[in-house]
């Protein structure tokens, strides 16, 4: 039956396909979301061969009553937040679908698979150039930040 | 507060009044003010559709039916007659009937180009969803009765050779005993492969799914105004308007440049998923 909001609908389609047929490499706290369906974890294994391989983390999804045609906020949470050039040592992530690339035709899956493959890409363990001044003056919400996309090619 | 004096209001002045009543919630004054518009002017069919809306907000549903059928003899067309007809007889458990009554409202819609939005569409999913869990439920019954039926023959007829076999006294001790736990072997065999059928049929059950390509690419629901974009990818009309108003101007699996314009209505994929909820309403979501 459905009932409640679209954004909620949609959220609990894709919770249904997230526990029916699992992605490899994802894994939804389901915990987390028992109180509250806007906010999700999600736990992902760096892939094989990666600089990250054998790692996992934590990514924090929150989602609006706009969601989908508005994006989720993403970050990472936990111990953990993996040393990429476009991830903050807060958990921000620099990631075009995130904000003026997304579009209401990605998931929460889809989302996933792009952090992973961005994790999958580096070729080196460092934090943003500006990571410093970032995590100091930057908001809580990283959809508040207006990212320069520097690096087209992840 | 005095009621003001109605006596002497015409039929369209009580109708008015009955109106205003209605607005307030006062379901029960404003049926008064219908049947007295009634009884001065018989012949007006919006009189009845009205008060059969009272009688469905009063959830008396017979009498919404009563006046729904009235109004329909008057005038065959009315699309509020068959709708609160379609709703009356849902809530009635009536869902042939129901059914039969809201598509007329819908098509009735479409012929004379009204927009309800999705009020008729998803009471029409809603009565045909509610048929199907009815007949499913009796579905489940059956074959509950028929699965005890069966196991239970399996019994008495295992029971009826071991009697037999008793008489028989030709046969050895030892004989006799192998014979006995062989019927007793067989029998178990039988219940336990009867019981693992039942179970298939169980499981087909849990395991329904919609599959993905009857569904938006946007709220992840099932089709039901499909249109189809310049790039080849199906969307729910209300999903990529809202997109293209809320978003950007942009198809959102392919990123080319997309305007509202340039949605055409997909029939094919229509039907398609026309013919598969027709065979599967238990996928029906309303």
């Amino acid at each position: 039956m459905s009932t409640g909001s679209p954004s909620e609908r949609r959220l609990r389609k894709e919770l249904m396909s997230l526990i029916t047929t699992p992605t490899p490499g994802i894994r939804l706290d389901s915990d987390s979301i028992s109180k509250n369906i806007n906010e999700w974890i999600v736990e992902i294994d760096a892939a094989k061969g990666s600089l990250y391989e054998g790692q996992t983390f934590q990514l924090k999804f929150k989602f609006n009553d706009r969601y989908p045609f508005d994006s989720p906020s993403v970050t990472f949470i936990g111990q953990e937040i993996p040393e990429h050039s476009h991830i903050y040592s807060n958990g921000h992530i620099c990631l075009s679908i995130l904000s003026d690339d997304w579009t209401p035709a990605l998931s929460v899956q889809t989302v996933c698979l792009s952090i992973l493959s961005m994790l999958s890409s580096a070729t080196k363990k460092e934090r943003p150039p500006d990571d410093l001044i970032y995590t100091k003056t930057c908001s809580k919400d990283p959809k508040r930040t207006k990212w320069m996309y520097h690096d087209d090619t992840v | 507060m005095s009621k003001p004096a109605t006596n002497n209001l015409t039929d369209i002045e009580l109708k008015d009044h009955g109106n205003k009543l209605f607005s307030a919630k006062k379901f029960e004054d404003a049926i008064t003010c219908y049947s007295k518009a009634i009884i001065k002017n018989p012949n007006n069919a919006t009189y009845f559709t009205n008060r059969a809306l009272c009688y469905i907000k009063l959830k008396k549903f017979d009498l919404a039916c009563q006046d729904c059928r009235r109004a329909l003899d008057m005038d065959q067309n009315l699309i509020k007659g068959h709708f609160f007809l379609g709703l009356s007889l849902m809530e009635l458990q009536s869902y042939d009937e129901a059914i039969k009554h809201l598509q007329r409202a819908q098509d009735l819609g479409k012929e004379q180009k009204l927009n309800f939005g999705d009020d008729i569409a998803s009471q029409l999913r809603m009565a045909r969803k509610k048929r199907w869990n009815l007949l499913e439920e009796k579905r489940i019954a059956q074959e509950i009765e028929l699965q005890t039926y069966l196991n239970q023959l399996i019994k008495e007829d295992m029971e009826k050779r071991l009697e037999k076999l008793k008489i028989d006294d030709k046969l050895s001790e030892d004989l006799h005993e192998e014979e006995c736990s062989k019927i007793e072997q067989q029998c178990e065999n039988y219940t336990t492969e009867l019981n693992n059928m039942f179970v298939k049929v169980d499981d087909r059950r849990r395991k329904r799914e919609v599959p993905d390509f009857i569904c938006g690419k946007i709220s992840f629901e099932i089709l039901q105004d499909p249109v189809i974009t310049p790039s080849g990818i199906t969307y729910e009309r209300k999903d990529i308007e809202e997109h293209l108003q809320r978003v950007g101007h942009f198809d959102p699996v392919t990123r080319v440049p997309l305007s509202v314009e340039q949605l055409i209505p997909n029939f094919s994929m229509k039907e398609v998923v026309d013919t598969f909820i027709q065979e599967n309403e238990w996928a029906l979501e309303y």
